[in-house]
């Protein structure tokens, strides 16, 4: 019984190698350095996103928002940046996440509404707001976002791009928190089994509402990095993401009804996605071809979810 | 609750019951609201109606079919004159044609068109020819090598007639080989990812055709960030300020100004003219214009 | 001739044996019972007799026909129904609907409301159980529901009736109704696997009665042939201690409420019917939780499945009111965990012994255990417990009543709700009887016997 544990928890893993031994194998071009270097800057926004979403899911919640909070994210700071410098602007960024995540968290934990429905809705309202704030166009329409901004999406550090590095050390930080801290075990075991954790004294209304927070603003730095990554802040940015996230996070193995799985997973939840889409345009395939591929894996992974938790 | 509906007919009808006393109103239907492309053309239609003295509403449906039909049959029972549509595909809202038809009102549609026997007359943009165009200019910048197609949305004809044409010139000029083919979203985003993988697939790609200027503008980035600026061609469409600026820097080959301005004005007179009794073609072409390295700086002021 | 029956059934789990060759039959007109502690394969074989499980040698037998029941609707349709103890019924739906629930009466494509009131009825009527046919099955009281499941295999002409643990959520009254409808049953012919913790209601209602240890059936004995204590010994394959009070002086008041007051050393019972409101004052007197906590008061629910998280470690469990003690935000001890839960599982003979093992893995006895022990890690001096026995076997049982004590005599005051009198009387310093949400009477050592104490709540 252990054994087989054992080799499920490695399946998302075993994933992502057949996956990238296929496409080596069907493309000379997969394994370049150069590919592989877009495959990590592609994967780095979306990374960001998954690993917020992974707080919400394993609290036993849903956050349908993110995508549109990565869009107004990115528009909002490259507004402020453009009046007040690169901080401020990051900064304005992250803050308006996290505050879509507080609303979503007020919703669904006071209002008691339904997660789906919550995010739902601030994922329309959001996405709406985007259009209003920014006139329909790119942030900014006239100049361009401060150069110190535009270079980050684009330098390295180490031979690594700058936008990389982020996801990296939020996956080291982050994991510390879910892994290593009280609040960590607060959050699982709110997740596993919500009765329980308030029966054994957990606020288990702000450690939920805590997790939306996490998501929007780990959505904020997403959409800030998209912003440096399009060198503007696009109001049609971000869409899908939602999707894609929360296809990584059960593409690596968390239970969709909380209480179980780890961040690293869900990053190689997001590597498989990319990976896909990446080797797939890599050899010409036919977009429609690509969909039909995309929705099988996400298929699978969530049968897998099943079947594991049949058991 | 019966005290009040009489009341709440009362208060709906009010902001409209004046508009339907004095002048002709032309409702609009267009696939989007937050499209600049649909934005500038509403502007048009709204500056023409006013001058020719006309009111218009508007319904909205963001690309949902459903949503097009009832609102084009919500314009019909308000009692407009005549309808403006932009069909979000070429057959899915027959049904908004079949209403207007049935009620005897004028459908014009002004840019997508449709296959509904019920359409009064197109304003169309010449796909095929804009296509042919694209491609006439890119084969002549690279003569001979690889093309990357970043393609609009699937089984919107336009963009299928679009990459139609462009085949078609390539064929004519030979030596040029479509080696990369997508189709997808409008955002920079998938431009920038997609050409990312295409220059990778491709070292040796010459040019990067995109569907509108935002896909451009990313696959442009991806060229630079590849270090190929300058010896990928990348042409967008539409002509949005952002891109107009992208041409006179040199990170993009070429753009298409449609001007949906002109656009939603030349609709709005083909409606009036129609209203008149003037005779009229199944069929009017906006002008297109391709703007590139030697006719930028006329473009911008 | 048997009815159902097993011959040299084998089943194991991985590397755990369930079941090692087990013989076993039900006659018709018989009341089997079938007794044995947590662990020892009774579910494994009442749930291969329903289709749940298959086994992995060995022949069942129904009417002497070979059969295999490839799902639970499979041995259903051959007229074996079980009761589980979580009842099936579908909570939107009548009194009359859940009866016939999978095989409503329908008139082309519509249901047939008469034929369906009518069967639904008999059904009914042959428990002599009389209930609103058009009532939702969410008024019913959960001995009404257990009508109601078992009017509905009797509406499949059920032949087999497995009943597992029905008197557990049932007050005295209720019991006695329903071994007047297993006498019924009995009569008209049915054959009854009775599996229950309840050795003294089994020495009153069944006919046989086999014992099952270690995936084996390690006695069989027939009406008269056994007591109480002969099965207890069958089970644990060993005597059980006798229980010995600790004769503890209370001391100071250290929960005080309208409706009682609690003192350190201390055990005070709450005696109630279903519905008397034991329940809800527990969970008053816990609330807000993490209040109640940092003053030192500990709940175990009577829902172990809102106790426990599943999937997570035992360690994990028995830390969890813990935590903040550690700082949200600091960097967790995980050695001191650690040693905290090994500690408390070496004290609480937890089994297995692993701190790591999943606490969905464990027994019912043993997860009770768990939740004792993240309550004595979270150093409290009051203990609040809801039925703290119910459902799990003897051997666990007694440990639990021990710990209790020694919770006491160790300076801590407990109050626990039971609807088991001689487990109330038996325990507790003083007894709190309940009804309809008031204390009715409050009952000292040495003037309540169980007589009394039935008497304060009925």
């Amino acid at each position: 019984m252990k054994r087989v544990d054992v080799l499920v928890g490695q399946i998302p893993l075993a994933t992502l190698l057949v996956l990238g031994a296929t496409m080596s194998v069907l493309s000379e071009h997969f394994l370049t350095p150069l590919n592989l270097s877009n495959v990590l800057v592609q994967s780095a926004v979306i990374s960001v996103v998954a690993m917020g979403m992974t707080f919400v899911i394993l609290a036993g919640g849903f956050d349908l928002s993110v995508g549109s909070t990565v869009a107004l994210a990115g528009c909002v700071a490259a507004a402020v940046m453009m009046q007040a410098g690169i901080v401020a602007g990051v900064g304005a960024g992250v803050a308006i996440g996290a505050l879509v995540g507080a609303l979503n968290g007020f919703v669904v934990t006071v209002l008691r509404v339904n997660p789906f429905i919550t995010t739902l809705g601030t994922m329309v309202l959001v996405r709406g707001a985007v259009f209003l704030f920014s006139d329909s166009q790119q942030v900014p329409i006239e100049g361009s976002l401060p150069q110190g901004f535009i270079d980050f999406g684009v330098e390295r550090f180490l031979g690594i791009h700058w936008l990389v590095w982020v996801p990296v050390v939020l996956l080291a930080a982050l994991s510390w928190v879910l892994g290593k801290t009280p609040y960590g075990r607060a959050v699982y075991a709110t997740g596993g089994n919500r009765e329980a954790a308030y029966l054994s004294g957990i606020r288990t209304g702000w450690i939920v509402a805590s997790t939306y927070v996490w998501s929007g603003a780990l959505a904020g730095v997403a959409g800030v990095m998209l912003a440096s990554r399009l060198q503007s802040g696009q109001p049609t940015a971000g869409e899908f993401y939602e999707l894609t996230a929360i296809a990584a996070v059960v593409l690596g193995g968390a239970a969709l009804h909380g209480g179980e799985g780890r961040l690293y997973k869900t990053v190689i939840g997001v590597f498989i996605m990319v990976v896909l889409g990446n080797g797939l345009n890599l050899l010409n395939v036919d977009s429609h071809w690509q969909r039909v591929a995309v929705g099988l894996v996400i298929i699978a992974a969530a049968a897998a979810d099943q079947l594991r938790h049949r058991r | 609750m019966r005290k009040l509906l009489p009341l709440l007919a009362l208060v709906c009808a009010m902001p409209f019951a004046p508009a339907l006393a004095q002048k002709t109103t032309i409702g609009v239907s267009l696939p989007q609201d937050d499209n600049p492309f649909y934005i500038a053309m509403l502007r048009g239609i709204r500056s023409r109606a006013q001058e020719l003295g006309m009111d218009v509403v508007t319904v909205s449906s963001q690309e949902d079919k459903a949503r097009q039909i009832n609102g084009v049959q919500d314009l019909l029972a308000r009692g407009v004159k005549g309808i403006l549509i932009s069909p979000i595909d070429a057959t899915g809202v027959n049904a908004a044609y079949d209403a207007a038809a049935r009620a005897g009102i004028p459908i014009i549609s002004v840019a997508r068109g449709s296959t509904s026997p019920n359409q009064t007359l197109h304003v169309a943009m010449d796909e095929k020819q804009i296509g042919r165009d694209i491609g006439g200019r890119i084969a002549r910048e690279i003569g001979k090598g690889k093309v990357a197609l970043i393609a609009g949305p699937p089984g919107a004809p336009t963009f299928k007639n679009l990459t139609d044409g462009i085949k078609e010139s390539f064929a004519t000029h030979g030596g040029i080989a479509v080696a990369f083919e997508q189709y997808g979203a409008l955002t920079r985003e998938r431009g920038l990812k997609l050409a990312e993988d295409a220059l990778t697939a491709n070292p040796d790609l010459a040019a990067i055709y995109a569907a509108n200027d935002d896909v451009a503008l990313g696959a442009s980035q991806a060229v630079v960030a590849a270090g190929r600026k300058g010896k990928v061609f990348v042409t967008g469409m539409n002509g949005i300020p952002p891109a107009l600026r992208a041409v006179k820097d040199g990170s993009l080959g070429l753009t298409v100004e449609l001007n949906p301005v002109t656009w939603g004005r030349l609709g709005v007179d083909m409606l009036a003219d129609y209203l008149k009794g003037k005779k009229y073609d199944q069929r009017v072409f906006i002008r297109h214009e391709l703007v590139d390295a030697k006719n930028i700086d006329t473009k911008l002021k | 001739m048997a009815r159902i029956a097993a011959f040299g059934v084998g089943k194991r789990f991985g590397a755990t044996v369930a079941l090692d060759g087990v013989d076993f039959d039900v006659t018709a007109g018989e009341v089997h019972a079938l007794v044995g502690e947590n662990g020892a394969g009774k579910s494994t074989l009442i749930r291969i007799f329903g289709g749940v499980q298959r086994a992995d040698r060995g022949e069942i037998r129904v009417d002497g026909r070979l059969v295999h029941f490839r799902s639970p609707a499979a041995a259903f349709a051959a007229g074996i129904a079980t009761i589980q103890q979580e009842l099936r019924v579908v909570p939107a739906l009548s009194v009359a609907e859940n009866v016939m629930l999978g095989h409503l009466p329908s008139r082309g494509p519509a249901v047939d409301e008469r034929r369906l009131r009518q069967r639904a009825g008999e059904a009914l009527e042959r428990l002599r159980v009389a209930l609103d046919l058009d009532a939702p099955v969410t008024q019913l009281t959960f001995a009404e529901r257990q009508a109601v499941t078992i009017a509905r295999a009797l509406s499949r002409d059920a032949r087999v009736l497995i009943l597992d643990e029905p008197t557990a959520a049932l007050e005295e009254r209720e019991v006695e109704s329903l071994f007047q409808v297993i006498g019924r049953l009995r009569a008209e012919g049915v054959a009854i696997l009775y599996v229950s913790h309840r050795l003294e209601e089994i020495a009153r209602i069944a006919d046989r009665c086999s014992v099952m240890r270690d995936g084996r059936v390690v006695a069989e004995m027939r009406r008269g042939a056994f007591v109480v204590d002969d099965l207890v010994r069958h089970m644990l394959g060993r005597e059980l201690e006798p229980a010995s009070h600790a004769a503890a002086s209370p001391g100071e008041v250290v929960l005080r409420s309208p409706e009682l007051e609690l003192r350190r050393g201390a055990i005070t019972g709450l005696a109630g019917l279903l519905g008397s409101g034991t329940s809800s004052l527990l969970r008053r007197l816990f609330s807000p939780p993490a209040r109640a906590i940092r003053k030192g008061i500990g709940l175990v629910p009577g829902e172990r499945a809102a106790s426990l998280v599943q999937g997570h470690s035992v360690r994990d469990n028995i830390v969890l009111p813990s935590l903040r003690r550690f700082g949200w935000f600091a960097r967790m001890d995980d050695r001191a965990a650690d040693a905290v839960a090994r500690e408390l599982i070496a004290a609480l003979d937890i089994r297995p012994g692993d701190p790591n093992a999943p606490v969905g893995s464990l027994s019912g006895g043993n997860q009770q255990k768990v939740v004792l022990a993240r309550w004595l890690a979270a150093r409290v001096g009051v203990l609040l417990m809801d039925e703290p026995t119910q459902g799990i076997d003897v051997a666990a049982k007694a440990q639990i009543h021990r710990l209790m004590r020694e919770f006491a005599a160790g300076g801590g005051a407990v109050l626990f709700a039971s609807s088991e009198l001689r487990e109330l009387v038996e325990l507790s310093e003083r007894i709190v009887a309940m009804r309809r949400g008031h204390v009715a009477a409050t009952l000292e050592r040495g003037r309540c016997g169980e007589r009394e104490v039935r008497e304060a709540i009925a």
